[in-house]
Formats: C-alpha cells, sequence, structure tokens
C-alpha cells in the first residue's frame, strides 16, 4: 500500500465533498429548472432549492414557471414547498417523492423579466397522426359548421340559385354526361361494325355467282354429272348465304342489347335526382329545421368551446403521462464512439424515472383580486412519468371554490398503466354562480344567457380514442339578453318564448370513437322554439325549397333529353342500315333456297330418267 | 508540463527505477481503466487502487492515454461484443438479478460498450501484463544501449525543448 496514494485519494475526495457541499444546491437547482424549462417551454426559475442527502428531503422558498404566450407573466408561481426523496430508487436512478405539500399555488402573477427562452432551431417535426384530441376537434368544428346558418330573410327574397348550385356538381348530371361519353362511344363501335358496304359486296359477289351458275339454262342439262356438279357449288353459296344470315342476325340481336342496357343507365342516372335535390337545398340551407338545431344553434359554440378546453387538458395528460409501449426485443443501433447502447432488463421494484406519490395543493388562481379569485384546495396521487411501471393511476381530487360562491368539485382518474389510456372525470358542482354566457351571434337569438344559481354535472371516459361525454346543466332563474331590438316576427316569436322560460336545463352528449365523434344537445328550449319558428316559417321554407327542386329537375331534364335524342338518333340510323342489310341477305336467301329447289327437282327428273333407260336395256326382249 | 514529467518517470522507471512486475502491474491497471468508460463503479475502483497500491503510478497514467486511443479504434468491436455477451438466452437470469441489485446499475454493465471493453480488457490484461514485463527486461538487458545510439534520440536530448525542461526539473529539486 501505497502511503501517498492514501493522501493523494483522501486529497480527491475531501474536494469533491467540499464542492458537492457547496455546489449540490446549485447543480439540482439548475437540474429542476433545465428539465423544467424543456417542458413548458418558458423560463423556470427555482429559489433557495435545498437539498440534504443525510435527510433525504428537499426544499425551495419558490418557482416561478413563466407562460410560454405571455412571457411577462406565470403561468404558475408556488410557494415554500418540501418534499421527501426515497434512497433506494436513486440507485436505479429514480427519483420518487413520498409526499409533497405545495402551498400558495398561484396563476397569472406578474413577472419581473422576461420569461421567454432564447429561440432555437426547431428540428423538423415529423407529421403524427392526429389524436384522440384533434379527431374529436375536428369532429366538432364540422358539425358546428353544418348547422344552417338561419338567415330567414333570405326565403322571402327570391333565390339566386344558379350562383348557390353548381349544376356540374350533381350526381344526375354527371351520371348523363357520362352516360352521353357512353352512348358516344358505343355508336362510334356500331358504326364501324356495322359497315354496309361489306354486307353489300358480300350479297352482290354471293349474287354474281348465282348467276355464273346459270341456273337459267337449267333445262339444257341432260347430264346428272353435270347437275350434281352444279347442286354443290349451290350448295357452297347456301352455305355462305347462311353463315351472312347468321352474321347480321347476331349483329342485330347485340345492337338491341346494346340499346336496352343503354335504357337501364338512362333509367339508372335518375335515380341521383332525390339526392340531388336534398343536397342541394342542403347548399341553399335549407334544410328542416331540427329540434336538436335550436340547441346546436343556441349554446353549440358555448358547448364546443368549454368541450375543447376539457379535451385539451385530457391531451395534456396523455402527453405527459404515456402509456405502455411494448417491448419489442433489443434492436441494434449505432450509438456515437464510446458511448453505447443501454440494453435494459426487466426490473422488479415498481420504481418509474419519476414518481410523486401523493401531493397537496392549495393555490388560488387570479392573483391580487380576491373577488375574481378561485381558491383550489386537492390531492394528487401517483403522479408519474411511467405509468406503466408504477401500476396505479394517477388520481386527483380538487376543490374550487370562490369568495361568497358554492363550490366545484373534480374527480378525475388517469389510467395510463396499459397500452391504452382509461381516462375518467367528474365534476360536480351546486348553486354555483352561473352569471352570463355568451351565446353565439345570430340575427335571431339572443346573445347571452345568465342564470343566478346553477347545478352542473359532467361525467367523462376517454378509452383510446373512444369518447362518452355527458354534461348537465339545471340553472334559474334564467334571463336573455339581445343584441338589438326584434325587428321581425321570428325574433318577436323567439322573444316571447323565451321569456317564458324561467329555467334551462340543457343536456349535452359528446359519443363515438376513431374520427366518428358526434355532438348532441337538446334543451327544454328545443320544443318550444321549433314548434313556434317552424310553423312560422313552413311556407317560406317550403316555397325556397320547391324552386331549388324546380331548378334542379329542369336541369337534370335538359341532360336527360340530350342524352336521350342522340340515343333515339343513333338508333334510328343504325337500325335503318342494319334492317336494309338484314332484308338484302334474307332476299338472297330465298333465291338461293328457290335455285336450289328447281335443282332438285331437275335432278330427281334426270335421275328418273336414267332408272328408266338402264331397266329397259335390261328388259328381256318381248316381255 | 505534467505529461511530460509523467512521460519522464514512466521512462526513468522503465530504464531503472522500479520492478518490472510493478510496472506491468501499473501499466495494466492503467490499460483496464483507459479502456472503459471512467464513471462506472468498476472504473473509480480500478482508479483508486492504481493510487492505492504500489505499482508504478506513471505507468498506469500512460497507459489510460494509450489504452483510451485503443479503445477508440476498437469501438465497433467492443460495441458488437458486447451486444452478444447482453443478448445471450443463457446470461439474460445473471444480468436481470445484476440490473436489480442496488449496485448493480452503478456498474453500467448494461451498456454494449461498457460490456465490450471489461470484456475485452480482462481479456488484454494478462497478455499486457505479460508482454510489458518482458519489454522491460529485453530493454533493461539489450534495447537500452542500441536506443541511445540512434540519432533521433541524440538529437532530441541536444534539443532546446528538453534542456528547457530538464532545467525546470532541476530547479523543482528532482
Amino acid at each position: 500500500m501505497r502511503k501517498k496514494g492514501i493522501i493523494i485519494l483522501i486529497v480527491i475526495i475531501a474536494i469533491v465533498a467540499v464542492i458537492a457541499y457547496f455546489a449540490r444546491d446549485r447543480y439540482f437547482e439548475r437540474g429542476l429548472e433545465k428539465g423544467l424549462q424543456a417542458i413548458v417551454g418558458a423560463k423556470v426559475e427555482v429559489d433557495n432549492f435545498h437539498f440534504s442527502l443525510l435527510k433525504m428531503e428537499c426544499s425551495w422558498d419558490r418557482i416561478q414557471i413563466a407562460n410560454k404566450n405571455d412571457p411577462w407573466r406565470n403561468l404558475l408561481e408556488t410557494g415554500n414547498a418540501s418534499f421527501d426523496l426515497e434512497a433506494r430508487p436513486l440507485f436505479w436512478r429514480r427519483v420518487i417523492i413520498k409526499e409533497m405539500i405545495l402551498e400558495d399555488v398561484r396563476n397569472g402573477t406578474k413577472r419581473e423579466t422576461d420569461g421567454s427562452l432564447p429561440k432555437k432551431a426547431q428540428p423538423p417535426v415529423e407529421s403524427e397522426e392526429p389524436g384522440m384530441v384533434e379527431k374529436a376537434k375536428i369532429a366538432l368544428e364540422k358539425q358546428l359548421g353544418e348547422v344552417p346558418i338561419f338567415d330567414l330573410s333570405g326565403l322571402s327574397k327570391k333565390l339566386k340559385i344558379d350562383s348557390l348550385v353548381d349544376v356540374n356538381n350533381l350526381a344526375a348530371v354527371q351520371a348523363y354526361d357520362s352516360l352521353k361519353v357512353t352512348t358516344d362511344s358505343t355508336f362510334d363501335y356500331w358504326k364501324s361494325q356495322l359497315d354496309v358496304k361489306t354486307y353489300t359486296t358480300r350479297v352482290n359477289e354471293l349474287e354474281k355467282r348465282i348467276k355464273s351458275l346459270q341456273l337459267e339454262k337449267i333445262d339444257d342439262i341432260k347430264d346428272i354429272t353435270a347437275l350434281a356438279s352444279l347442286v354443290k357449288k349451290l350448295d357452297d353459296i347456301r352455305k355462305e348465304t347462311n353463315a351472312l344470315k347468321k352474321d347480321v342476325t347476331e349483329k342485330h340481336d347485340a345492337l338491341t342489347q346494346t340499346f336496352n342496357d343503354l335504357q337501364n343507365q338512362l333509367k339508372a342516372a335518375q335515380t341521383s335526382l332525390q339526392d340531388d335535390i336534398k343536397r342541394a337545398q342542403a347548399l341553399a340551407k335549407l334544410k328542416d329545421l331540427d329540434v336538436k338545431d335550436v340547441s346546436m344553434l343556441l349554446f353549440g359554440s358555448t358547448v364546443v368551446q368549454r368541450t375543447e378546453q376539457l379535451l385539451d387538458y385530457v391531451a395534456l395528460g396523455r402527453k405527459y403521462l404515456p402509456t405502455v409501449k411494448r417491448m419489442k426485443g433489443h434492436k441494434k443501433e449505432k450509438p456515437p464512439r464510446l458511448k453505447g447502447q443501454d440494453i435494459h432488463f426487466p426490473f422488479h421494484y415498481r420504481y418509474p424515472r419519476f414518481l410523486l406519490r401523493h401531493a397537496k395543493l392549495s393555490a388560488a388562481t387570479a392573483a391580487g383580486d380576491t373577488s375574481r379569485a378561485y381558491f383550489i384546495e386537492g390531492t394528487l396521487d401517483g403522479l408519474t412519468n411511467q405509468p406503466s411501471v408504477y401500476g396505479k393511476p394517477t388520481r386527483f381530487k380538487i376543490d374550487l371554490m370562490k369568495v361568497s360562491a358554492n363550490k366545484y368539485q373534480i374527480l378525475g382518474s388517469l389510467d395510463h398503466t396499459t397500452d391504452q389510456e382509461r381516462d375518467s372525470l367528474w365534476l360536480k358542482a351546486d348553486n354555483f354562480g352561473l352569471g352570463k354566457v355568451s351565446l353565439k351571434k345570430s340575427k335571431y337569438f339572443p346573445q347571452a344567457v345568465s342564470a343566478k344559481k346553477g347545478n352542473i354535472s359532467l361525467t367523462g371516459f376517454f378509452i383510446g380514442d373512444k369518447i362518452d361525454l355527458k354534461l348537465k346543466l339545471d340553472a334559474s332563474p334564467v334571463t336573455f339578453a339581445y343584441e338589438n331590438e326584434a325587428a321581425d316576427r321570428i325574433s318577436k316569436i323567439v322573444r316571447e318564448v323565451l321569456s317564458g322560460l324561467t329555467q334551462l336545463k340543457l343536456n349535452a352528449k359528446l359519443t363515438g370513437e376513431a374520427s366518428d365523434y358526434k355532438l348532441s344537445l337538446n334543451s327544454n328550449v328545443d320544443n318550444v322554439l321549433a314548434n313556434q319558428v317552424t310553423q312560422t316559417l313552413e311556407k317560406n321554407l317550403r316555397e325556397a325549397q320547391q324552386q331549388v327542386e324546380n331548378y334542379v329537375r329542369t336541369e337534370v331534364d335538359k341532360k336527360r333529353k340530350e342524352v336521350e335524342a342522340i340515343i333515339n338518333e343513333n338508333r334510328q340510323k343504325v337500325y335503318a342500315e342494319i334492317d336494309k342489310t338484314k332484308q338484302k341477305v334474307q332476299q338472297l336467301t330465298d333465291e338461293v333456297d328457290k335455285q336450289k329447289n328447281q335443282l332438285e327437282e331437275k335432278k330427281k327428273e334426270l335421275e328418273d330418267k336414267a332408272k328408266k333407260k338402264i331397266l329397259n336395256i335390261f328388259k328381256k326382249p318381248g316381255s | 508540463m505534467i505529461w511530460f514529467k509523467i512521460i519522464s518517470k514512466f521512462i526513468k522507471a522503465f530504464r531503472s527505477g522500479e520492478s518490472p512486475g510493478k510496472i506491468a502491474a501499473g501499466f495494466s491497471f492503467g490499460f483496464l481503466i483507459g479502456l472503459m468508460p471512467f464513471w462506472t463503479l468498476q472504473g473509480v475502483v480500478l482508479f483508486i487502487l492504481l493510487i492505492l497500491l504500489n505499482i508504478n503510478l506513471a505507468a498506469g497514467t500512460v497507459a489510460i492515454l494509450l489504452a483510451s486511443l485503443f479503445a477508440y479504434l476498437l469501438d465497433p468491436i467492443f460495441l458488437d461484443i458486447g451486444f452478444f455477451i447482453l443478448n445471450l438466452p443463457a446470461l439474460q437470469g445473471l444480468w436481470e438479478s445484476l440490473y436489480n441489485m442496488y449496485l448493480g446499475p452503478l456498474t453500467r454493465f448494461y451498456n454494449t460498450f461498457v460490456m465490450g471493453s471489461l470484456l475485452g480488457g480482462l481479456v488484454l490484461v494478462f497478455p499486457v501484463f505479460w508482454g510489458m514485463k518482458k519489454l522491460v527486461i529485453v530493454y533493461r538487458e539489450k534495447l537500452e544501449e542500441r536506443i541511445k545510439k540512434w540519432k533521433i534520440v541524440q538529437v532530441l536530448k541536444g534539443s532546446k525543448l528538453v534542456q528547457l525542461y530538464e532545467k525546470i526539473r532541476d530547479f523543482g529539486g528532482e
């Protein structure tokens, strides 16, 4: 053992210990700041972080997390906090906090310095498949956009249908256009197939050959052999004539089939007409006023806005609490030189990389103004960045209250322990002050609704990309506020109906999965208002709908007639030609058959004569 | 300057100062340390042993430098060895147990480079020890006189840089 070596070692250890003692707090502070900055994308400042190695305890005086979108304000500011770390997991570099007490949590507090981070060149982001929240938002916005504009003034005027409806987009018109092309090409084909000249040439040729047989001199033929040869020649001509006849008949039948097909296609094109009328009416925003549309028109945008906020929180939870990624075996990587690749083995302890076992928090939302502020108290259990390792869902319970108002209670469970997220959320508030809620701008409907007291309950289940969200609102007494004086009959009806309401009951439901999400809303306002308004609008709405229907029918009829005319015109031409050919061929066949009969008779006659002669030769003289 | 001092000490020890065994042992420890990433449990323990044990520290320091270069060149081979060993089905139980021990993760055995270089080092350390010991003996018996006569050695000896270094060294009481 080297004495000098022991001294060197002691000196090294002493230096390291002194540096660690004095620099550890700053080191951990910087680490925490950097880690949080990477998550929130804005400046994070930790004041007086202290870490006690012996007690395994951490504390800080204050944390300020700047708002990325408003860098001169804090997104979150906490007061003093202390927490105990578990020692054993540190061997595996896992940070597990037993219990944390967060006091004086505030948001929106002013900052003394700019909280934005220096801008870095961002690496190109790979386009990802939109998640459940994005898809649901798109579906909600689409559904909101499909609600009728409800500009009833337009109904009394003459609609400019030709500018609203593009004829070329109608399915029936497109079908007729396509049929026109088919008809043209069909007739081009038939014209090439029915070359009358070719048939005439063939008929003339056969006629010549018949003439060359000189059948008119049949009586001059005395030789049976010459006659047999003539019969054979005529048989050949007859065969060719029959072949020609068969060819023409087949062509005729095929042509008839083609015309039948075209007629069927004409009928089929006509079936799209009803759909076209409905589509055109929808384009002209002349959809029948549905009961559910009333709720959507009145409360749609407000509910969608709140739902999207809620979905954002769900997305946030899903982003920072990832589900388990299935292990696919170890794939060989090419790490930088001298770095190597880490191969991980089954870990027997439920130690995630970060886990906050239990946290108690108390907070206030609006800094300085206690009358506007929400006071928050709650608990948070099992917050971890590796839920699958921890094996238990993250749960939270938050009570929100305002001065001189009842409290809201929010319960949530984010179960990301398997490869499918199972999130649930409950919100309940009784007798809370609803205040004034702005509604979507509309000519006839109120601009805002206000109620003194209300009860609200919300349950939401988010399993994978499946959403089942239900909201119930019961508010009374309600008053509706309007922007302008009622100018027309509809506005007056709407106001009259709504003024009679003292209670508002609204049910909202968002359900669906994959990209098929549907928001349905109904309220006690729906039926009353829809009936009243529909009755008034019935006549105008029907007239406008009829106007659109007539327009579509006329345009489609024009196209239909055009195609029918082409078919009929070509049918006459083609049939005339083929009929003429058919007639000629028939005449030729008849002629050949006639000649054939004559030859047969002549042949029989000669044969009879020959028989007699032979018999006479062999007859005994005198017998 | 510290490097001059270390090399000078190493050469001195090579020539006569230390027993061949101590030089070879120091060199072997340094070789193992230099081959692996330093911040591992075994790296720190070996470093402490290099300081505490009565072996040649200068040889160890030079070996760390040389082995680091050697490790850089052999990196792809070490990665392959490490990957193979860590994925060997027969050893999965062992690695799993080690992974779940308190001190296991501190060795960073689960890293392909650490595992590859550790195994490479353990295999090479004995030939290195034996080779180094032999080299010292042969140097002292046969090579030293021959090398002294090399022109390059004489030029270096007469160079101002070496003379300046010797002056400073002597001033420091060496």
